[in-house]
């Protein structure tokens, strides 16, 4: 009967001091964040470790077998032809970018998705905390996953460079913009997938179907325009894919001149476009779908 | 009377070509407060309006003392809420989603689950506790909504149709818990809701919402002393006479469409409505006396 007494008492007293807004939000992405690496989401982190393989023998043909890292220059014609290709940018290509991007597509999905589909949204938005920052706390979680899958790995590569190098001062500074370029390309591809993965996760309320729906617009636009371009031999058409926008923009944090493998096998070729299109064409893309985010969550209450 | 808890000065809310609420102005004093109406009265706008949840198109609202203008998100540390349909995640188990709601509020994590599991002991929610929601009972889910509301030891819980959709059991059991958990905390209520037994049985003071105005506000204590039980009469004949010759007697007479509602005042007036019948020639079909209950006032002011 006391203890009863005393545990009415503690409740009926209870005064907390309650964490800061910006507090609040971190800790709500946190969490989220964390959740990813439960037995729950099994295909991100299965997909994740096969990405993380690739990367090791990346890094093991780097550091041990003489590879070059970020561009190399080679000889490919008789007539001395210099092909220059660039590792830090191969990453995001190929087999390693269907797998960030299906990633990305499994893990926002069901971030804002869940949500709504059992209204759970309505209590998250009557705390202390505002419908933007009810969006950034679902954006950190995404954005720091990305991070893991996409500049993590071009570090790794990076400091097995150095390391092969024999931790030369010369090499470092020789490649003093590569860290930052580095961190800011990682930024750019998790920033744009995981603004894109949100809205698509806003605007279909069931997660497996958002997921399809986002993988088959990056992934099947990229196949698009490309066969776009060989059929209209138009480079233009290129802009039209977020996933050539990011490869394009990343060229110019490397301080590239842009181009693109050929489909029919005749190597790299630079390619026509004018910067503004893409950037353009970028900030439209990511100023729709932040526009559209925006509104879905600035609508939950009005029509409930 | 103390503090007010919410001051409403002219509020206007509009969906469109539909007005909500229309010119609100309302005095809520603290203490368990039911917000009474029909379907569509706005009484769920005004709620979400008061939480800060939707803006309004006109007018100014002051929640615990502080302008919802100027402060409509961190005010939200002072409220909890109890949304009316069901918005429980169904993967997590009881605890989990009760600390991941105290959290959300910002109470640090230790605080969090100690405050979660007091709570779920006094909703008498031992082993359930840990089971997913998923599995629990339509009564079961309301409670841990109830929980979520005052995870955070709030000033004031608003309660959205709290007992909506329950069985008579399980509705009952949801009252006492609101009445148990917001007496043992002293946390004001405000409890919106079209159910008059809710407000009956929770509830010290009414406000009568229709058509997005005010109609009616008083406590129900003194809404129930001032109320007398009132006769119901159908007549035929000349009803305008039978009623002009009733109000001669000072005796006051009420048209709801149908019927007559003459208030009772002692035996004496079945007497004089007989007279009134006799004097019009009037043919009496019905006449019964029917005591006040909160249902009679609802609907008379409602109507």
């Amino acid at each position: 009967m006391k203890e009863k007494a005393e545990v009415t008492e503690k409740y009926s007293d209870f005064n907390t001091l309650l964490l800061s807004r910006p507090r609040i939000v971190l800790g709500m992405g946190l969490r989220k964040f964390l959740k990813f690496f439960n037995k729950k989401n099994q295909w991100t982190i299965a997909i994740g470790v096969l990405l993380y393989l690739l990367v090791l023998i990346q890094v093991f043909s780097i550091a041990f077998l003489g590879a070059t890292y970020p561009c190399s220059e080679n000889v490919i014609d008789d007539d001395g032809t210099i092909e220059k290709q660039c590792m830090t940018i191969e990453f995001y290509q190929g087999f390693s970018k269907m797998l960030v991007i299906l990633i990305a597509c499994l893990a926002s999905s069901g971030l804002i998705s869940n949500d709504l589909k059992n209204d759970s949204i309505h209590l998250y938005l009557s705390r202390p905390i505002s419908r933007t920052d009810y969006l950034i706390a679902r954006f950190i979680p995404i954005f720091l996953l990305l991070m893991i899958y996409t500049a993590l790995p071009n570090l790794l590569v990076y400091f097995g460079e150095l390391y092969d190098s024999g931790f030369e001062i010369d090499w470092l500074k020789g490649h003093k913009w590569l860290l930052f370029g580095i961190i800011i390309q990682g930024m750019l591809y998790s920033f744009a997938y995981s603004i894109i993965g949100l809205t698509f996760s806003a605007a279909i309320n069931r997660e497996s179907f958002a997921a399809g729906g986002l993988f088959l617009t990056i992934y099947g636009l990229l196949i698009i325009v490309e066969f776009a371009r060989f059929f209209i031999e138009n480079d233009a058409v290129l802009i039209l894919s977020i996933s050539h926008q990011l490869e394009l923009i990343s060229y110019d944090i490397y301080n590239l001149d842009y181009f693109v493998w050929n489909l029919d096998d005749e190597g790299m070729v630079p390619l026509d476009l004018n910067s503004l299109w893409i950037y353009g064409s970028f900030f439209l893309v990511i100023g729709s779908c932040l526009t559209f985010l925006q509104w879905t969550i600035y609508q939950m209450e009005v029509t409930k | 009377m103390g503090f007010r808890l919410i001051e409403a000065r002219n509020v206007i809310k509009k969906y469109g070509a539909v007005t909500a609420l229309d010119d609100f102005t309302v005095d809520i004093p603290e203490g368990k407060i039911g917000i009474l109406g029909p379907n569509g009265a706005g009484k769920s706008t005004f709620v979400k309006i008061a939480l800060g949840l939707i803006g309004a198109s006109n007018g100014e609202i002051t929640v615990l003392g502080e302008k919802l203008t100027k402060n409509s998100v961190d005010i939200r540390r002072r409220i909890g809420y109890m949304p009316e349909h069901d918005c429980i995640p169904n993967s997590m188990t009881g605890i989990e989603f009760l600390i991941e709601m105290g959290q959300c509020t910002g109470m640090e994590l230790q605080v969090a689950t100690q405050r979660s599991h007091e709570i779920l002991n006094h909703l008498r929610m031992g082993d359930e506790k840990y089971r997913e929601i998923s599995e629990y009972s339509g009564g079961m889910r309301q409670k841990i909504k109830l929980a979520q509301g005052l995870i955070h030891g709030p000033d004031v819980i608003f309660l959205d149709e709290p007992t909506s959709g329950l069985d008579p059991k399980a509705r009952n059991e949801m009252l006492d818990t609101i009445n148990g958990l917001t007496k043992v905390s002293n946390t004001n209520v405000l409890l919106s809701t079209h159910i008059l037994h809710d407000v009956e049985v929770v509830c010290d003071h009414v406000i009568i919402v229709n058509n997005g105005k005010l109609q009616m506000q008083e406590s129900v204590e003194s809404l129930m002393e001032r109320q007398t039980d009132i006769i119901r009469i159908r007549v035929g004949g000349d009803e305008g006479g039978f009623i002009n010759t009733l109000k001669e007697k000072k005796i006051t007479v009420k048209d709801d469409g149908r019927t007559l509602l003459v208030d009772y005042k002692s035996e004496k007036t079945f007497e004089e409505i007989i007279a009134a019948a006799v004097k019009n020639e009037c043919q009496l079909y019905e006449m019964e006396r029917m005591p006040m209950t909160m249902d009679n006032i609802y609907l008379e002011v409602v109507k």
